[in-house]
């Protein structure tokens, strides 16, 4: 294979006069910042280039479609919580920061479900791979918000009914039972 | 005998000896369901089919017999394919419910689709619907959903325990595994057909949603139910035993073991003894030995080693009664009173249940020279209540029913030493000296059972809190004692245990151990 | 009497070199990196780098982690690049398993890595503006990398920990609106780019502290096994992306800019030229990346689709094969190595045929970098070190892992 074509060695000039005096080139340098702040103060709104984004004011409205922030958990139809305490998130998850203990459920058709389920949103590194893990659409991290500062490590431990209370209908309702789901094209 | 070509290897193997274990010889895996080797062959899954040279069909590897002279093919085309259809046709109708299944993990059907399959479904309709979640036994719950029909629970009550409660209930794709009406499945091994079981149809009460199979630890080791000593999986998880699993051992219990056996690992975790506790109040290592050494030499001064009454306990390792009998024989001398407690004889059967339910009299009989000296709880209790005894050292908790009398006694008595690995309720109360002592779970050490077999149970874990091997406790305090007990690891006591028994030297044999045939 | 005087002053003085810590806690030192210095007056006489102060044991938490929960652990080494050090590792088991991704998947891991390698080398020239006084500068840089990390966080949900890599693809594909959106970015970046030249590079307070210090010869960076904009500066024209190409790197057009003195202000700009490198190879994928699968097909190393799983038990058993057991990598072990901001990052697995890497060790530049930084540092005089040390950009997280 052709080795090291396109190679660019960087031109080094040798300073010029004016160059050498300092001055031309702070005055080049003034004139970049000038300008970026005289824009940025004084023109209207759409012409800025400002980046600060007013946080907490204009809140987490800018985070994208697929910011990971803090875990929900979907419920069913019936309002129920749709984990069954399969343990596949707590089992992937790097940082160890889900327990799980499994209940009996009454329904047959459930069978099992989560009696506790605790994440210590401190140690979570916010790497999604529970979400990848879930078999069942049962958690999520697409709240758009993430984790607030706090003085009390303990409400950082999200109990199972704080984390449904964010929740929505899981996609994953009718799976297992019903088998054939007739928007899905194989 | 005939020989053969598997893969284009040749064997040679018994008359009589069917394909799959051949070809498990000859060092290839043949998937089965329906087969096991303890059970019959009745070839119902279809999984095993291998190709046999002239044969225009495949041939079931778990019941065709070796013919001199065959060419057989495991891995062919025509071989793979049909494992494909198979595996395809029993997922047809299976659910989906491995997230709520708990043999996740240990599922022959998992190992064999991932391994042999991987392709999608092509099922289109809507699945069959069958009992779930249905209580088959007080110990076993069924999922009809989940059986693929291979029959081995059924063979395992009808061929091995006799009992035969199950059968096949209904036809086609309406068939179910069913006890017969008005039974139950309550055997004494009905928890075998769980370890039977390839799928997760057939799953335990007891372990039913406890933990999942991946996150536990399997250390060999050896139940202390009674004194079979069935050798078992101790299967853990961050220092708590979960389950029990048998474990294939020919010579002593095959595949099988005793629901009683299996649930017996309760004791492993409930009411522990966990602090060494000085006349109630907790202490530390560093003080007790010190304060139980004292006291102990104290009263063997006083009332001199016939005053005192050192229990032994046929629940400890053979190495820990070794250690018993050189503290007995030297920190408290000659004359002392030996007795044994233990859990107290049972029911007993022709397959696995033997009536003493202590897994190491027959080590105690054999450290101690036999037991004939030795009183048992009774004894204590007559002892106790003739006041012959100003001080007990009691290992264990185990009593049976002379409990009442010993506790009554153990009241009067000036000094009573309580080493165990559990507080057995008042026991606790009454002890001046508590010493914390390991399950088998958490040391390593040897039981030899009814037959004469010595078997070792290995450490599954360190053990709880601040308990200690009762060999070490007994060290600590012959050595708080002024006599010091000279080993630092449990192999210098087996070597000392084997001079002592005036045994000859083994002969140097290789072995070749043929591996444990698939289950 | 003047006479007097003057013998006096010109007598030699006597002193002794004075040791200086500079210690891992300093603004300068990216990440934790401890000199202890010999100084004559403000000469370096000798210097004594001691790292593994951010050492968190990446090597030994991967052996008891699957293959794909080791993706959050590369994130963390190289933390500017995150992207770089999850394809490479992903290249590294799928040398392994011997596993092929599809098209689009190889444009997508350029494209990303390229934005990746933006956001490592403005943050090394802005925070190297900001260390010798030019704060306007680092501002401008950073308001790039703002802007990349935007982009990256619209495709992978996260700025910087991303875990986007995947044994055998990439976790999602590209959003819609992606292109669009880099479209308006590459406008501002270039804006940025622009002005952070014409702040810096021909300012002579920039030039007098850059040029002439930190020089490093060819040999010397041969020897000591330096790779990246650090070599090149020196001349040599290595680079991973060229002379083993992987990737797309081999189908897509871009300079490779080298230096011809060897110090900082060489380093410099061969990092500016790389950022328009970046850019062009940005625009290049975006034009020839087609629609296709971003996932390798094979059942064995990738989670089946979600509605696979939900609805039937084979998709479900492939899922949870995949998830308590990892995936099955075959026994062997492999050295794959790729071009990351700091140079040639190198990862040498170890497998024993299971679902967890039996050992997994990364040759990281920075690493390498910190074992010749003394032989730039000697000689130099004490303010030489900041810009020296920050064109070398060292990583903190990629170099004691």
């Amino acid at each position: 294979m052709a080795r090291t074509i396109n190679v660019v060695p960087q031109e080094r000039v040798p300073k010029t006069f004016w160059e050498k005096s300092y001055v031309p080139e702070i005055m080049r340098g003034l004139a970049v910042t000038i300008r970026q702040f005289g824009r940025n103060t004084f023109s209207r709104k759409e012409n800025r280039d400002t980046f600060t984004i007013e946080y907490p004011e204009s809140g987490t409205s800018h985070y994208p479609e697929r910011y990971r922030g803090r875990h929900r958990l979907m419920l069913r139809e019936d309002g129920q919580v749709r984990c069954v305490a399969c343990m596949c998130c707590s089992t992937i998850c790097p940082a160890n920061c889900i327990h799980i203990e499994a209940g009996e459920h009454d329904d047959p058709t459930v069978e099992k479900y989560p009696a506790v389920f605790v994440i210590d949103e401190l140690r979570c590194i916010v790497c999604g791979l529970c979400v990848e893990a879930c078999p069942c659409d049962a958690i999520r991290m697409d709240t758009g918000v993430h984790m607030q500062p706090r003085f009390d490590r303990t409400t950082a431990f999200h109990a199972r009914d704080e984390m449904m209370s964010r929740g929505g209908l899981s996609l994953a309702t009718k799976g297992g039972r019903d088998a054939v789901n007739e928007d899905y094209t194989w | 005998m005939p020989v053969l070509t598997i893969n284009g290897t040749e064997v040679e193997v018994d008359r009589g000896t069917t394909l799959l274990k051949a070809a498990a010889v000859a060092g290839y895996e043949v998937p089965h369901f329906c087969y096991h080797p303890a059970l019959s062959s009745p070839a119902n899954c279809r999984m095993c089919l291998v190709e046999v040279e002239g044969a225009p069909k495949l041939m079931p590897g778990c019941y065709n017999q070796v013919n001199d002279g065959m060419i057989v093919h495991t891995e062919s085309d025509r071989v793979k394919r049909a494992r494909k259809a198979v595996l395809e046709f029993i997922l047809v109708n299976h659910p989906v419910d491995c997230p709520i299944c708990d043999k996740a993990g240990e599922c022959k059907l998992q190992d064999y689709y991932f391994a042999y399959d991987a392709q999608e479904s092509r099922m289109r309709a809507e699945k069959q619907h069958k009992v779930k979640v249905y209580p088959i036994g007080p110990r076993v719950v069924y999922d009809g959903e989940r059986c693929i029909l291979c029959t081995r629970c059924i063979r395992f009550c009808e061929e091995i325990t006799g009992t035969g409660e199950l059968t096949l209930a209904d036809r086609g794709d309406k068939a179910e595994v069913r006890t017969f009406p008005g039974q139950d499945l309550d055997n004494d091994y009905s928890l075998c057909t769980v370890d039977v079981c390839p799928v997760g149809a057939l799953t335990s009460r007891d372990f039913r949603f406890k933990r999942r199979v991946w996150l536990l630890t399997s250390t060999d080791s050896v139940c202390t139910g009674c004194e079979m000593g069935c050798n078992i999986h101790l299967d853990h998880f961050r220092n708590t035993t979960e389950r029990y699993r048998p474990r294939y051992n020919p010579a002593v219990n095959d595949y099988w073991m005793c629901d009683d056996g299996r649930l017996s690992y309760k004791a492993l975790n409930e009411g522990r003894l966990e602090h060494p506790m000085l006349n109630g109040a907790q202490a530390t290592w560093h003080t007790i030995a010190g304060a139980a050494a004292s006291k102990l030499a104290a009263v063997i001064e006083k009332n001199g080693a016939s005053s005192v009454g050192f229990v032994i306990s046929p629940q400890a390792t053979s190495e820990d009664l070794f250690l018993a009998k050189m503290f007995a024989e030297t920190a408290i001398g000659e004359g002392v009173r030996l007795f044994i407690n233990g859990n107290d004889p049972g029911s007993s059967d022709e397959l696995l249940i033997r009536a003493d339910k202590n897994p190491n009299r027959a080590g105690a009989r054999l450290v101690f020279g036999g037991l004939d000296g030795v009183g048992d709880a009774s004894a204590l209790a007559d002892a106790l209540e003739a006041g012959e005894l100003e001080a007990v050292y009691m290992m264990g908790t185990e009593l049976g029913a002379a409990r009442g009398r010993v506790e009554a006694g153990l009241d009067d008595v000036g000094l009573f030493v309580l080493q165990a690995a559990h507080q057995g309720g008042v026991l606790l109360d009454a002890a001046h000296v508590a010493l914390p002592a390991a399950t088998h779970a958490e040391k390593r050490g040897t039981f030899v059972n009814c037959d004469a077999v010595v078997q070792t149970v290995d450490q599954a874990y360190p053990p709880n809190a601040d308990a200690l091997p009762d060999w070490q406790i007994f060290m600590k305090v012959a050595g708080a004692m002024g006599h010091k007990l000279p080993f630092t690891f449990l192999r210098q006591i087996q070597d000392r245990m084997f001079e002592a028994s005036e045994a000859p030297e083994p002969e140097e044999t290789a072995t070749e151990e043929a591996p444990a045939p698939a289950e | 009497m003047a006479q007097d005087i003057f013998e006096t002053i010109d007598q030699d003085i006597h002193s002794e070199p004075m040791l200086l810590q500079m210690g891992p806690s300093h603004p300068a030192t990216h990440g934790t990196v401890r000199f202890t210095l010999l100084l004559d007056g403000e000469t370096v006489v000798k210097c004594d780098t001691e790292v593994g102060y951010l050492h968190r044991g990446f090597e030994k938490e991967c052996e008891n982690k699957t293959w794909t929960q080791a993706f959050p652990y590369t994130d963390r080494l190289n933390y500017v690049s995150p992207l770089l050090n999850n394809f490479g590792y992903a290249l590294a088991v799928e040398k392994l398993l011997e596993l092929e991704v599809p098209d689009r998947c190889n444009w997508i891991r350029t494209l990303m890595g390229e934005m990746s390698r933006l956001s490592d080398h403005l943050t090394c020239v802005g925070a190297g503006g900001l260390e010798l006084g030019a704060m306007s500068a680092f501002l401008y840089a950073l308001e790039g990398r703002e802007l990349v990390w935007d982009l990256i966080e619209m495709v992978t949900g996260a700025r910087m920990t991303v875990s986007y890599g995947r044994v055998g693809g990439v976790k999602d594909d590209l959003p819609d609106g992606f292109e669009a959106k880099w479209r308006r970015v590459k406008e501002r970046l270039v804006a940025v780019h622009a002005d952070t030249h014409k702040l810096l590079s021909r300012n002579r307070i920039f030039l007098d502290r850059m040029e002439g210090t930190g020089v490093i010869t060819q040999e010397a960076a041969l020897a000591w096994g330096y790779t990246g904009p650090t070599l090149r500066s020196t001349g040599i024209a290595y680079d991973v992306r060229k002379d083993h190409p992987y990737f797309k790197y081999g189908e897509v057009d871009f300079d490779v800019p080298v230096g011809t003195k060897g110090d900082n202000y060489d380093r410099y700009l061969c990092r500016m030229a790389e950022i328009e490198q970046s850019i062009r190879i940005i625009d290049q994928c975006f034009e020839r990346i087609e629609p296709g699968p971003i996932n390798t097909d094979d059942p064995r190393v990738m989670l089946p689709e979600k509605e696979k799983v939900y609805n039937s038990i084979e998709g479900m058993i492939s899922h949870f094969k995949i998830v308590f057991e990892g995936i099955q990598v075959p026994a062997g072990e492999v050295y794959s190595y790729t071009e990351a901001g700091c140079g040639e990052l190198g990862f040498y697995i170890v497998s024993n045929g299971t679902g967890k890497p039996w050992k997994i060790h990364v040759r990281s530049p920075s690493f390498i970098h910190m074992g010749g930084i003394h032989k730039l540092l000697e000689g130099a005089m004490l303010p030489d070190i900041i810009p020296t040390f920050d064109t070398v950009n060292m990583i903190g997280g990629e170099c004691d892992r």
